[in-house]
């Protein structure tokens, strides 16, 4: 086990990615065989744009953004809350509880909602009992019972790392700022969230790219409306047997997702420097590494 | 968690295993394991007092490797093969016939496995691919047993390479409480799903059936490969397409709990959301009109099988007209052995009528080919799943 984790790296994940662009030039010959690679051609990526799944992905992107924004803002108080306020002695018990449901298979998890969020099932039934509602509930096989999905889902691993950062973060820092006489908002603005901007980044990258690939929460609860780019895909492979349409496909969505994280990216890149350019104080050096 | 709930009932009694589907949609290992469980926990309860068997030869492989649907056929079946004959059977699941074709053709005659069960439009390319071993009908004694209306079909003339498992057809359920059009043909199907019923309706996950609803309310043959009945279709698909609420193989069971309104159902699985309905009366069941389908699974040995006289014997097994009227009870298709209707009512099985059909009924149907029309097909098809969501 003493190779590099280059040889790893290459083998298992830059060779099968190159392996889908290299299918993504080629063509399916007849029924009976997936793939052909003697011609190489665009025509998939043609095919693909020419179709309705351009939709599809404009969809898949909008869940993938407000799915991981909902975590954000969903994680990111009770990550905060757990944190700083809870005592340490249950920090651990509400941690586990957090990542109890990883224990369960994923397929299994989402199955659950199917069941409460039917029409004749508790959610339902509860809603019509309070008189919230007056008929059943018809969320299921819906695009917000995706994004519901979604968020539930992939919100332990929003969680995680911003707690792991604002664990770290020393109580001392925000005393600090407060006896310097900034208030909670201004400490949490100058203080607490640019400590946490790692964690926070691991935390959106750690979301953001899983659940764009996602294709369970979508198949289980989505029905038709909710479809998402990877349910598009893998029926590219599994029933249309098309393995050039199918990776060309795969290929799209990959260049979609690098394409919204270095946007995302360069536009915090952006934030950051304005932000920095106009707070510039002269201070002496010392404080600067403080910061 | 009363699915999973509900999954346990199933190893425990037939009435509530009817509520299987057919094709169960999970696919892969999921249901691989779920089967390989049923085979574990299911209890050796009759080991059958009559010898069904007439080709028992001591030259039996002690094992038997299926490629086959998920739960789609009594797990106390092949307990009972085991206890008679010998042969342990083990099942891997596809979730369609291009996928277990697919797995064939890469594995070039070394899959391993003795029995796949494909649909019968499939059987001539398989044989072409060389796929299929040729049957010797002598070691199939019970063969004799199929009425002659399901042997001898058009994909397989003499029954060279296949024998008939069960056929089915397709229609729908409608909830009548909540739609009041009454629906007689395919053409009423498609004028409720994009007005009374519109965004409440689900359409099977099977290309060719949904094919089947626009060329059979358009008096068009579903076999056609013009370009114009085509493009004619691909243009109903996007039409179509918003009423959709779900592209759902298995519509049957979920059928009240999802509160569909109008729902595109393969037969069998039609009767198991009767046997599972609160309030029957509440919902219909219609046959396809005036053309449908008729589709038919068939037992194949697959090229390179290594079991080959186990899988004859397990033919056989299951043609015996008692393992027949057992499984027919279990899956809700017709099996095509003589007699297997009397004794299906003798025996008191529900819903008959969604299992068996009347010559004239049975003149509406027709079986797909596939031809060059299908990968643009399939293509229609999955292109009016993406639109849907528009």
């Amino acid at each position: 086990m003493a190779l590099p984790a280059w040889v790893w790296f290459l083998s298992f994940f830059t060779l099968p990615v190159l392996w889908i662009v290299y299918y993504s030039f080629g063509y399916k010959p007849d029924i009976y065989h997936p793939i052909a690679t003697d011609k190489l051609s665009l025509h998939s990526y043609h095919e693909a744009f020419s179709r309705a799944f351009v939709h599809v992905f404009s969809q898949t992107l909008q869940i993938s953004i407000i799915g991981t924004t909902l975590c954000l803002l969903i994680g990111f108080p009770f990550a905060y809350w757990l944190a700083t306020r809870v005592s340490p002695r249950w920090r651990g018990v509400l941690l586990g509880l957090v990542v109890v449901p990883f224990f369960v298979n994923f397929l299994v998890r989402t199955v659950g909602w199917l069941i409460l969020l039917s029409p004749a099932g508790p959610v339902s039934s509860l809603l019509q009992r309070w008189g919230v509602r007056s008929e059943p509930l018809h969320l299921l096989q819906t695009r917000g019972a995706v994004q519901l999905g979604v968020v539930y889902n992939y919100l332990a691993l929003m969680i995680l790392p911003l707690f792991v950062t604002l664990d770290r973060l020393d109580p001392a820092m925000r005393e600090a700022s407060k006896d310097l006489g900034a208030n909670r908002a201004k400490t949490f603005r100058q203080i607490t969230l640019p400590l946490a901007a790692p964690g926070i980044v691991a935390g959106l990258l750690l979301v953001f790219i899983p659940l764009t690939g996602d294709y369970i929460t979508a198949l289980v609860l989505g029905g038709a409306k909710g479809n998402m780019a990877g349910v598009v895909v893998a029926s590219q492979f599994t029933v249309a047997q098309d393995w050039a349409l199918g990776a060309a496909q795969a290929v799209i969505l990959i260049a979609m997702i690098m394409g919204t994280v270095a946007v995302f990216g360069l536009f915090a890149l952006a934030i950051r420097t304005i932000v920095r350019a106009s707070r510039r104080i002269t201070l002496p050096p010392v404080a600067e590494e403080a910061v | 968690m009363s699915d999973s709930d509900e999954g346990l009932k199933i190893l425990a009694s037939v009435e509530s295993a009817q509520r299987i589907s057919r094709r169960a949609f999970m696919g892969g290992s999921v249901v691989a394991a779920f089967s390989g469980s049923i085979l574990l926990s299911a209890c050796s309860t009759s080991t059958g007092g009559a010898a069904s068997s007439g080709a028992a030869s001591p030259t039996l492989e002690d094992q038997l490797e299926f490629f086959h649907w998920a739960q789609y056929d009594d797990p106390k079946l092949f307990k009972k093969f085991t206890n008679e004959l010998g042969p342990v059977t083990h099942i891997d699941t596809y979730t369609s016939n291009e996928n277990a074709i697919t797995k064939l053709v890469a594995a070039q005659g070394s899959s391993g496995y003795d029995i796949v069960v494909p649909t019968g439009p499939y059987i001539p390319q398989m044989v072409a691919n060389n796929l299929l071993q040729e049957l010797d009908l002598s070691k199939i004694p019970n063969f004799q047993n199929l009425e002659t209306v399901f042997t001898n079909q058009p994909w397989d003339p003499g029954n060279k390479h296949s024998v008939c498992k069960d056929w089915g057809t397709v229609g729908w359920i409608v909830d009548k409480s909540q739609i009041s059009t009454p629906i007689n043909t395919w053409k009423d199907f498609i004028n409720v799903a994009m007005t009374e019923a519109s965004g409440n309706v689900s359409l099977l996950d099977a290309q060719n059936e949904v094919m089947g609803v626009y060329f059979w309310a358009n008096g068009i043959d579903w076999t056609t490969t013009n370009p114009a009945d085509l493009d004619a279709y691909e243009a109903w698909t996007l039409q179509m397409a918003p009423h959709v609420k779900a592209f759902e193989s298995y519509p049957g069971y979920q059928f009240a709990q999802l509160g569909y309104g109008l729902s595109h159902v393969w037969n069998g699985d039609a009767r198991q959301g009767f046997n599972s309905f609160k309030d029957p009366s509440r919902y219909a069941w219609g046959l396809g009109s005036p053309n449908t389908e008729l589709w038919m699974d068939n037992w194949t040995i697959v090229q390179g099988a290594p079991h080959p006289e186990a899988a004859y014997a397990f033919i056989n097994f299951i043609l015996d007209p008692k393992n027949s009227l057992q499984d027919l009870a279990f899956h809700g298709y017709n099996t095509g052995i003589t007699g297997v209707k009397e004794a299906a009512q003798a025996a008191g099985i529900p819903y008959l009528d969604m299992i068996f059909f009347d010559p004239a009924q049975l003149a509406t149907m027709h079986a797909q080919e596939i031809n060059s029309a299908f990968d643009r097909e399939v293509q229609i098809f999955l292109n009016m799943k993406n639109a849907a969501g528009a």
